[in-house]
């Protein structure tokens, strides 16, 4: 059975983990294991591991949709168990909402992750740009280069969606988005109504999530075909 | 389109995670009900991280149409004309090409930015954006800056850097906010958005600082400053097409138009000590010495190296010493 909801469901999420995991628990982490399954060690009853175990089917359930992937599911949702491990954190007001939002956030770093190595692989990209071809990022390999050219390929990504939009929906993002201009100001700035600078900026987010959707087709299919090529062949 | 429905759902999801509002039971049989929207979720949710990460990667070949691939930037930089004589001058100030200063601490040597008749956008990688406006000069060593002219700050504050502007006598620091700073031969024009920023110089008693809201104005014949209440709006007013003033020397307003108007407009000594008060428009369709000539009942004359404005002759009265807004 799924239940998903506060007991209570009234209270707020109050935690804010927009940037990956959150740290709900603690006290000193004793991970234990069974069966490939996290179990909450009697320390850490109540604590956000002993919910993540009680909500262990919805929170699968919830990747497994999200991720369309049933063992994908099974290895996020062991990332997540070892993320609250390390994590130091405080009282969490809704630790379902919370361990949701973390198995969320970390689907979405895993669809990133996917981006980034499809986008570094693709050689147009790096072709396209000739400021992307910096000598000193390509030749070291340092997780920090290797960050900074992934980086470089999803802002290549960005500027050849955003190049193609129509010229006032592109405006109306860059003055927005880019220039910090409130829509009152673009409007000002464009000449043209508030509403009609909203339309802009709908047009130009339609715009650019099919073309991050079309990304992700792409970037999924190319890293099963590379998990293809890594299966060991025997002759 | 199938698409399009799927992601405006996906979107309104996206919207209620980010608020906190979600009901995750719902949203998960949301997107068990088609394998299409996980995938819908996830470009709303990427575009959004991406477009934020990106930003300062990206706020340059946005608006510099030649940093493009050749058959990319031939037809935005069309219709970007188009848009620009539709917009007038307004129109024509942000679309200006944008650079960005490549905030790097270790290289020496400095940049320099000139502005013609055309506004120039900067960013920096910092965050901090700049506005150029025309016939302006901003150079750069490391972290501090010297503009002649005009230029609109929006720096985020950052306790690690110390960035300082100098114009004329005066030196800005300790900035964190949004302004406008102008430097005409010396004198110098302050005026604070948000936040506060220091202001010292050499012939200041003491450093001063202005919060949002205030505007400071600077003389170096006397070396008097004033400080008062800003006009509201004021910062950047150029960049909408206007310029507002409050009891401003009229070779102010005049070294303003001769800046965002059409060319070299002198004030005639007689009338130098003359204030004036108001806004006049930019663009297509307004002659802003024309405009303020009329408003103050001036002679607008034409001399060998452009305009000179003087007193009436005959007829007008004597000059008044403040106008209004004309529509």
């Amino acid at each position: 059975m799924t239940r998903y909801a506060e007991p209570n469901g009234k209270q707020d999420l109050q935690c804010d983990c927009a940037g990956g995991i959150p740290s709900p628990c603690h006290g000193p982490a004793s991970p234990a294991l069974h069966h490939g399954l996290p179990v909450p060690d009697a320390a850490r009853t109540g604590g956000l591991r002993a919910v993540l175990h009680d909500q262990r089917g919805a929170i699968l359930r919830f990747l497994a949709a999200r991720s369309g992937s049933a063992d994908l599911a099974q290895d996020l949702f062991q990332e997540l168990w070892l993320r609250l491990d390390n994590a130091d954190q405080g009282p969490v007001a809704n630790p379902v909402a919370y361990l949701m939002r973390a198995a969320n956030n970390l689907m979405l770093d895993y669809r990133r992750g996917e981006l980034r190595a499809w986008a570094r692989d693709a050689a147009w990209l790096v072709s396209d740009n000739p400021a992307m071809q910096a000598p000193e990022s390509l030749a070291d390999p340092a997780p920090a280069a290797d960050d900074m050219i992934a980086a470089r390929q999803e802002a290549a990504l960005m500027r050849r969606a955003i190049a193609t939009l129509p010229p006032g929906a592109r405006r109306a993002l860059t003055l927005h988005r880019f220039d910090g201009l409130a829509h009152a100001e673009v409007a000002a700035v464009m000449g043209i109504s508030r509403s009609g600078v909203e339309k802009h900026i709908a047009v130009a987010m339609k715009h650019l999530r099919r073309a991050v959707m079309d990304w992700g087709e792409a970037s999924s299919t190319a890293s099963v075909s590379q998990s293809d090529m890594q299966e060991p062949r025997h002759d | 389109m199938t698409d399009d429905i799927i992601l405006d759902a996906a979107a309104q999801w996206h919207g209620q995670v980010t608020a906190s509002t979600v009901d995750w039971d719902a949203f998960t049989l949301w997107l068990e009900s088609d394998p299409r929207n996980a995938r819908a979720y996830d470009a709303v949710a990427l575009a959004e991280t991406l477009l934020d990460d990106c930003a300062p990667a990206l706020a340059v070949p946005l608006a510099a149409n030649d940093d493009m691939p050749a058959g990319e930037a031939s037809a935005p930089a069309r219709s970007w004309s188009r848009l620009a004589t539709a917009t007038g001058l307004a129109g024509l100030l942000t679309l200006a090409a944008a650079l960005v200063l490549a905030l790097l601490p270790h290289r020496p040597g400095s940049q320099t930015w000139q502005t013609g008749d055309r506004a120039q956008s900067l960013a920096m990688a910092d965050g901090t954006r700049i506005a150029l406006a025309p016939r302006s000069l901003l150079t750069r060593e490391g972290d501090h800056l010297t503009l002649t002219g005009d230029a609109v700050f929006a720096v985020p504050h950052r306790p690690d850097r110390t960035l300082t502007i100098t114009a004329g006598e005066l030196t800005v620091s300790d900035i964190g906010t949004h302004f406008d700073l102008r430097n005409d031969d010396g004198t110098i024009r302050l005026t604070i958005d948000e936040g506060q920023v220091r202001v010292a110089g050499a012939r200041l008693a003491r450093a001063l600082t202005l919060m949002g809201g205030q505007a400071l104005a600077f003389d170096p014949r006397t070396a008097q400053i004033v400080v008062g209440p800003a006009r509201a709006g004021a910062t950047g007013d150029w960049q909408r097409g206007q310029l507002s003033y409050r009891d401003t020397p009229l070779p102010l307003v005049a070294a303003d138009i001769a800046r965002y108007g059409r060319g070299p407009l002198r004030v005639d000594d007689a009338i130098a000590q003359q204030h004036f008060s108001g806004t006049l428009r930019l663009g297509t369709g307004h002659d802003p010495a024309q405009d303020l000539a009329r408003l103050m009942a001036l002679d607008l004359a034409m001399s060998g190296h452009g305009a000179v404005l003087r007193a009436a002759h005959q007829g007008h009265g004597a000059g008044s010493t403040a106008g209004r807004p004309s529509d």
